[in-house]
């Protein structure tokens, strides 16, 4: 058990270096590309492509991430209105069924890349296998399942039920 | 069957699943019980390519660069400004509010964040003026919504990588609907505060205007940068975006010094997780978009309700109400992604611009996000004023009558959407 939290601790600080990462680097990139292109008449060209696999970085490798700060988009106006017993007993199915529905994903995903790699697909400039990109969509539904499974157990454990959300910084809200 | 399963949606909302797991759930169940003939694995290929797209690469930079204005001082310089220049006039604290939140939409593509950075010190204002509290929040709601249309905005992004057409043109297309409901704010709290005689707040003088106007001027490069940027064909949208995290780094990080450079780190962690949740919504949207249109199910609902031979009218107000009432329940981007395959062939062959589609259907995300009862404005402003919701939404009503009077104008007359091409003087096309 010891061991486990502590990588859990670990991951954490893992997610969010990549998230943060993936991030910074995108900008700079992208700024770079524009002013090389406008100064120096040269596009990057692979901007285009290492721009779209840090979309699918973001996307996928967030979901977990998002998943423990329960940031994920809900429409909580019911659920906030019943009493505590019913949202834990709610709780529980939730985060079992999501739990189900990932590890589903994850297989699909999983077979997905497995069909990349038998067609040994490569990317147009950079010349990367199209498999490794596409792993981080098993890989990020595996840590949400991973995630909801965790908290499906933990709200079993604890009788005393209270929403696990955590106080979310105005700066951490959702924006469109 | 297909009943049961949009059954099955609506139940799984509302018992509160993840609107992900939801959508990824009801798209696999139709792929299994009514296309059992497709593989599974092209579901994840379809996940991915709904978002591989290089004009999406703006909507993580236009978050990025709104998160680092949020963190800084920007939002209280163009308050101030904005304060010495309306404040002494009837009903100003409401006006400038209002004045404020359209301003912010330059800098930020979200209502959200324009709540978060500027609700709290406009609040604080009006309540020293004497203004009721839900009257307030009531404002900062809707006018906050204002900020959707100004450019730059994600949901014009989106829209215009989903049908192909010009973002530039979208983001300058929203200006004039997004100034119209704010003179209508305007004009409502002139006469309320007439009304309800609510003290004025003392008249700058020239000097201290020209000081505030020093103060924000450099927040004004916003839109100079992404709409005459994208606009002379400088830029695309994709790099616009970037250039407004570069600017809003060397404004808040160099020039005011508000933020350390060591918190661009924590500032990243929370643009890309918010980026994730934005981004499997489209993921898993654009999925299921996919798997009802290769179940023919677009046709047969449009073939329904709109009957044989509809009019433009029709068309609009029947496309306007759907967005509508789904941006009220969901996201407004899964509404967007499922929705606009649907509907916009069918306002094209009815001869309606592109552009005004996208900018009626903006008008109706940003009115879905701040329509009780689950606007996603009024969650976000119980959280950041810590007022129960009741009286949140309790001031909101003559701001959403407003709203839906200048929505109803644009639907029966979707040419003044266009007016902005004669304003610069462009040709129809395109």
């Amino acid at each position: 058990m010891q061991v486990l939290r502590f990588i859990d601790r670990l991951w954490v600080h893992v997610e969010q270096a990549i998230l943060s990462i993936t991030t910074i680097a995108m900008s700079v990139m992208l700024v770079g590309n524009a002013i090389s292109r406008y100064f120096f008449n040269k596009s990057w060209p692979f901007t285009e492509e290492i721009g779209k696999m840090g979309i699918l970085v973001l996307t996928f490798m967030g979901l977990g991430y998002a998943a423990r700060k329960g940031m994920h988009i809900e429409m909580s106006g019911v659920f906030d209105l019943l009493p505590n017993k019913v949202k834990r007993i709610l709780r529980i199915f939730i985060n079992l069924v999501s739990s189900i529905i990932l590890i589903i994903c994850t297989y699909l995903a999983f077979r997905y890349v497995i069909h990349l790699y038998d067609l040994n697909q490569v990317s147009t400039i950079l010349r990367l296998p199209l498999y490794l990109t596409m792993a981080v969509i098993p890989l990020g539904f595996l840590l949400a399942t991973i995630r909801y499974f965790v908290d499906f157990i933990q709200t079993i454990l604890v009788k005393e039920y209270e929403d696990p959300k955590e106080e979310i910084e105005p700066a951490e809200q959702v924006k469109l | 069957m297909l009943w049961l399963i949009i059954a099955l949606l609506f139940i799984m909302l509302f018992m509160n699943f993840s609107i992900m797991v939801v959508l990824l759930t009801v798209a696999l169940l139709m792929m299994v019980i009514m296309a059992p003939d497709l593989n599974l694995v092209m579901f994840i290929q379809q996940l991915s390519s709904s978002i591989e797209s290089y004009v999406l690469l703006a909507i993580p930079m236009f978050i990025f660069a709104a998160d680092i204005i949020v963190e800084g001082r920007t939002a209280n310089r163009l308050l101030d400004f904005v304060k010495d220049m309306f404040g002494h006039i009837r009903g100003g604290t409401g006006i400038v509010a209002a004045a404020t939140s359209t301003m912010f939409g330059s800098v930020s593509g979200s209502s959200q964040a324009t709540i978060a950075a500027i609700g709290r010190p406009m609040r604080n204002r009006a309540l020293e003026y004497g203004y009721e509290d839900s009257h307030i929040m009531g404002l900062i709601v809707n006018s906050a919504g204002i900020a959707i249309l100004i450019p730059p905005s994600i949901v014009m992004i989106y829209y215009g990588m989903l049908t192909g057409t010009s973002v530039g043109d979208l983001f300058i297309a929203g200006i004039i609907p997004g100034l119209m409901i704010f003179l209508g704010y305007a004009v409502w709290e002139f006469f309320i505060a007439i009304k309800k005689d609510i003290p004025v707040e003392p008249k700058a003088t020239w000097k201290q205007r020209w000081e505030s106007f020093r103060r924000a001027i450099l927040t004004f490069g916003f839109p100079i940068l992404i709409l005459g940027g994208i606009y002379s064909g400088m830029f695309s949208p994709t790099e616009a975006a970037a250039f407004s995290v570069l600017y809003a780094f060397i404004l808040e990080f160099i020039i005011f010094r508000s933020v350390k450079v060591t918190e661009i780190y924590r500032i990243a962690i929370s643009t890309g997780v918010v980026t994730s949740i934005v981004f499997i919504l489209l993921a898993a949207g654009g999925a299921f978009s996919w798997i009802i249109s290769y179940l023919r199910i677009p046709q047969i609902l449009t073939e329904t309700v709109l009957g044989q031979d509809p009019s433009q009218l029709q068309i609009l107000l029947i496309m306007s109400a759907f967005f509508l009432i789904s941006c009220m329940f969901v996201d407004s981007l899964v509404a967007i992604a499922i929705l606009t395959p649907i509907f916009f062939p069918i306002a094209v062959t009815a001869d309606i611009h592109p552009v005004a589609i996208g900018i009626l259907i903006t008008l109706q995300a940003t009115l879905g996000t701040v329509t009780p009862p689950f606007g996603v404005n009024i969650f976000t402003a119980c959280a950041i004023f810590k007022r129960p919701y009741l009286e949140v939404v309790k001031g909101i009503v003559p701001y959403i009558v407003i709203f839906l009077l200048v929505n109803m104008l644009l639907i029966f007359k979707p040419d003044i959407i266009m007016i902005y091409q004669d304003i610069l003087g462009t040709s129809k096309g395109g």
